[in-house]
């Protein structure tokens, strides 16, 4: 979290303290969402809608924590309204990508991130598609922490889980994922 | 990486690894400036989906037609300069004008609006709102309320102030505006909202409005005003000043003598 930016004028709405707030966390509320999702389309809808609830929750905005857990429950939130929404997608997805070629295509239109080498750019996409056939929530727990760094009590707090709950959704999570990254080998 | 003490299979930590490896993710330039400037600006809207392609195209053809005619009708009054005083330059959305070629000229809901030190407008929606961009001050002009729905608009003053009045048409709408210290919500009165070096400040002659900041939410009352200072500076609530009394009330004799009785909108 920049020390520059000032939480009670974010939570006043002050146009300069929003900026730096916005700043401070569109590239991980994005970089998020589009890890759950594995689609740039999906993620900029969802990643709107995020601060479109930020923007109206503001006010419940705590000054004296760091905002990420709050910002990211709040991502988190709308993604799972997203899946709600289109269960049957959801359901497809937690199948098999080769059952859903629209959905295969989907998870693989990522537009290439600043890969240092060819290998970690396959590497990525791989684990990518990995991630999109490992069933929810384990996804999202295994995303808030091994590429988001938020501790298991945070992410259960999150999730209003328990910590023990979400420490054996991390290891299934893990071991779901080990299995399919040998499988999606090449 | 977590700061969580795990015993992990090697297995386990090839998979952590590579998870660790994930690349940062970009966002299409545009697409991030674009929700960057409507979220500091509070038009921030609900994402529309662009999936399920051949649906949504079937379904938006089928709300088009409906939402047209309701749109049409929905559809709030414009904002246009009715009057001008002082000298100088006004410049909107980025384009400076000569005070003196700006009456009568439309300006567009969410236009940003700057006045020079001498430069002062008039801009009126129909029979909505009026607002006085007095000088030396830089406002995001809200939208008009729709006639059905859309009846909740905001704006942004980031420095001088703006007076208003709220008009016949306004009833059962709501007008938000956000100051660096506060934001201002207006349901029907003459107002003045300003933020100077005291602070942010909303201003009553006739009904009310809530204030809400850091402090809390508060009502302010007729012939009152709050001021909210920056910093650790706790806020107060005090008469409105004589000066500024006298402006609104030329203001609302101006626009709505009727209102001079005491009635409220």
């Amino acid at each position: 979290m920049p020390s520059d930016v000032d939480l009670e004028r974010v939570r006043a709405r002050d146009p300069s303290a929003l900026e730096g707030f916005f700043d401070a966390f569109f590239d991980r509320t994005y970089g998020l969402i589009f890890r759950l999702t594995g689609s740039h389309a999906t993620a900029e809808d969802l990643t709107q809608d995020t601060f479109l609830k930020i923007h109206g929750a503001l006010d419940t905005l705590d000054p004296a924590r760091d905002p990420w857990p709050w910002v990211a429950t709040i991502a988190t939130n709308v993604c799972r309204d997203h899946w709600d929404a289109a269960s049957s997608r959801l359901h497809a997805r937690s199948r098999s990508l080769d059952d859903d070629p629209i959905l295969a295509a989907e998870l693989l239109d990522g537009r290439p991130g600043p890969a240092d080498t060819a290998r970690t750019n396959e590497e990525a996409t791989l684990v990518q598609e990995a991630l999109g056939k490992v069933p929810e929530p384990a996804r999202l727990v295994v995303l808030l922490h091994d590429w988001q760094g938020l501790r298991h009590d945070e992410i259960a707090q999150m999730t209003g889980q328990s910590h023990a709950a979400v420490r054996q959704q991390y290891h299934r999570a893990l071991a779901t994922l080990g299995k399919l990254l040998e499988v999606l080998k090449p | 990486m977590s700061r969580d003490d795990e015993q992990l299979t090697a297995d386990e930590r090839r998979v952590r690894e590579s998870l660790g490896r994930l690349p940062p993710v970009g966002a299409d330039p545009a697409f991030r400036e674009r929700l960057r400037r409507r979220f500091v600006s509070g038009g921030i809207g609900p994402a529309r989906s662009p999936r399920r392609w051949i649906a949504a195209a079937l379904a938006a053809s089928l709300a088009a037609a409906i939402g047209a005619s309701l749109a049409v009708g929905n559809r709030g009054a414009t904002w246009k300069v009715t009057a001008t005083s002082g000298a100088g330059v006004v410049t909107i959305d980025g384009r400076p004008f000569d005070l003196a070629r700006v009456p009568d000229v439309t300006v567009a809901a969410g236009a940003r609006v700057t006045t020079d030190a001498q430069a002062e407008l008039l801009i009126q929606s129909a029979d909505t709102m009026t607002l006085v961009v007095t000088p030396a001050t830089t406002v995001r002009l809200p939208a008009t309320p729709g006639r059905w729905f859309g009846r909740r608009v905001g704006a942004t003053l980031e420095r001088g102030e703006l007076r208003g009045l709220t008009g016949r048409r306004f009833a059962g709408a709501t007008l938000d505006i956000v100051v660096p210290d506060a934001r201002v919500e207006i349901s029907g009165t003459t107002f003045a909202v300003f933020r100077n070096e005291e602070g942010s400040c909303a201003c009553v002659l006739d009904g009310t409005v809530a204030m809400h900041d850091r402090t809390g939410s508060f009502r302010v009352a007729p012939g009152r005003r709050r001021v909210v200072p920056p910093g650790g500076v706790p806020p107060r609530d005090e008469p409105i000043r004589s000066m500024e009394a006298m402006k609104l009330e030329m203001l609302r004799d101006q626009i709505d003598p009727g209102r001079a009785s005491g009635a409220s909108r």
